[in-house]
């Protein structure tokens, strides 16, 4: 009885290993996929659709699946906070694929003072800026999609007008990456900095 | 009578031409087309509609909002445009749509030569092979009569919109982002994005794509609540 058990536990870590070597995708890809899922989410009416337009940043962890149909990632996206200094705020649940799996939506006062953003949504400039980081060969790069954990958007304003900055943070540098972007969604410049 | 004063003129109008026409000679043109004798009497426009239009300009030359190619009036109306945008400075079909060859180029070529006619003016007005398949709830349908003409310029390994891949019933089933749910056309990506109430409508309007018809939609939510199958 005893070795059937130990069997099939070994058959269970066999296909949850294999399932991770296989499909596992890093925590910045996880990240545009938790993205993407919002947007899908707010299409079908599951998510209120400020999640796109109030969006104000985004934190992800990785779980520890005990078989493949189980949550590998924990995405949190909230939006700018309300009057009382809290957020709404929604929790993505992602396969180790990145597929979703389930969410939760988590109430909170109407964001105040959120940036309006002219051409481009802000959870579309996010995505632009994952994108960017997934697609770069910039070996600066790479930490932020590989253990990304955190990344926050900001609208800046200056003389050539407005433009927005994604900042991320991961758990393999202690530098920050700063993607500025055009309002259009173009990356303009990246600048990998020592956090304060 | 009739007939046979239009077979003359036809002719006459034939003869002329081949003597004279190349398109190699229009001071315009760095391209070099030939007309060839050979078609001269056998295209119409049924063959240009199904060799040339259908599979490469209507996509953006359907209801877009762009010049419609849809009718042999509205083609013929626009021959010379036609003529110059293909032939003479080849800035059509637009990258990345796939260029015509060098035979697409040679039939049309020849077609406006002998003055763009409906039917072939060797008078037997013989239909070519129908080679378009009705659209069905296939996956193969589907792809020949919608993701081939609206989606894979950009939706294909290599391609600008790789990360949402279309080329294949299981990329899109695999893909995490849901873009084929079997059994589930409502959430499914597919649909989700090419409603006309989509967010981010696909095809994208910058594109002149035309957006895909209720009845095209239709039959994708069909063959996806179908399973996805085949």
């Amino acid at each position: 009885m005893q070795i059937l058990k130990n069997v099939a536990l070994s058959l269970s870590l066999t296909a949850l290993l294999s399932a991770n070597a296989m499909g596992a995708v890093t925590l910045g890809k996880a990240a545009e996929l938790a993205c993407h899922r919002l947007e899908k989410l707010v299409s079908l009416g599951k998510a209120e659709e400020s999640f796109i337009t109030k969006f104000s940043s985004l934190e992800i962890s990785k779980l520890q699946p005990s078989k493949p149909a189980d949550p590998a990632f924990k995405v949190t996206i909230s939006q700018h906070a309300g009057s009382d200094g809290s957020s709404k705020q929604i929790d993505i649940m992602l396969d180790v694929n990145g597929k979703g799996i389930a969410q939760i939506v988590k109430p909170g006062p109407e964001a105040s003072n959120a940036p309006v953003w002219s051409d481009k949504d802000a959870l579309s400039l996010v995505e632009y800026a994952l994108h960017y980081v997934s697609d770069s060969d910039d070996a600066d790069l790479k930490p932020f999609l590989n253990g990304l954990t955190s990344l926050k958007l900001k609208q800046m304003k200056n003389d050539n007008g407005t433009s927005a900055r994604v900042v991320m943070n991961s758990k393999e540098t202690t530098k920050t990456l700063e993607v500025n972007l055009n309002e259009n969604g173009s990356v303009e410049s990246t600048n990998s900095i020592i956090a304060e | 009578m009739q007939l046979e004063i239009k077979a003359l003129i036809s002719l006459l109008g034939i003869s002329i031409l081949i003597s004279s026409c190349s398109y190699r000679n229009e001071k315009e043109s760095k391209f070099e087309v030939s007309f060839n004798s050979a078609l001269a009497d056998k295209v119409s426009y049924q063959l240009i509609n199904e060799r040339i239009l259908i599979p490469k300009c209507i996509s953006c030359h359907g209801d877009s909002g762009n010049i419609n190619l849809e009718s042999y009036n509205d083609v013929f109306g626009h021959i010379e445009k036609i003529k110059q945008a293909t032939i003479i400075t080849r800035k059509m079909p637009k990258s990345p749509y796939p260029a015509l060859t060098n035979e697409d180029l040679e039939l049309l070529a020849t077609w406006i030569q002998v003055g763009a006619p409906e039917k072939p003016l060797d008078g037997t007005d013989q239909q070519p092979p129908v080679k378009y398949e009705p659209l069905e709830p296939t996956f193969k349908s589907i792809n020949k009569n919608i993701l081939q003409n609206k989606c894979i310029f950009c939706h294909a390994p290599g391609k600008e919109a790789e990360r949402v891949p279309l080329d294949t019933a299981e990329s899109m089933i695999d893909s995490p982002l849901e873009i084929v749910i079997p059994g589930n056309s409502e959430e499914s990506g597919l649909i989700i994005s090419t409603s006309p109430n989509a967010r981010k409508l696909m095809p994208p309007k910058k594109s002149g794509i035309a957006p895909l018809k209720p009845e095209e939609i239709e039959i994708i939510k069909q063959w996806i609540d179908n399973g996805a199958k085949d």
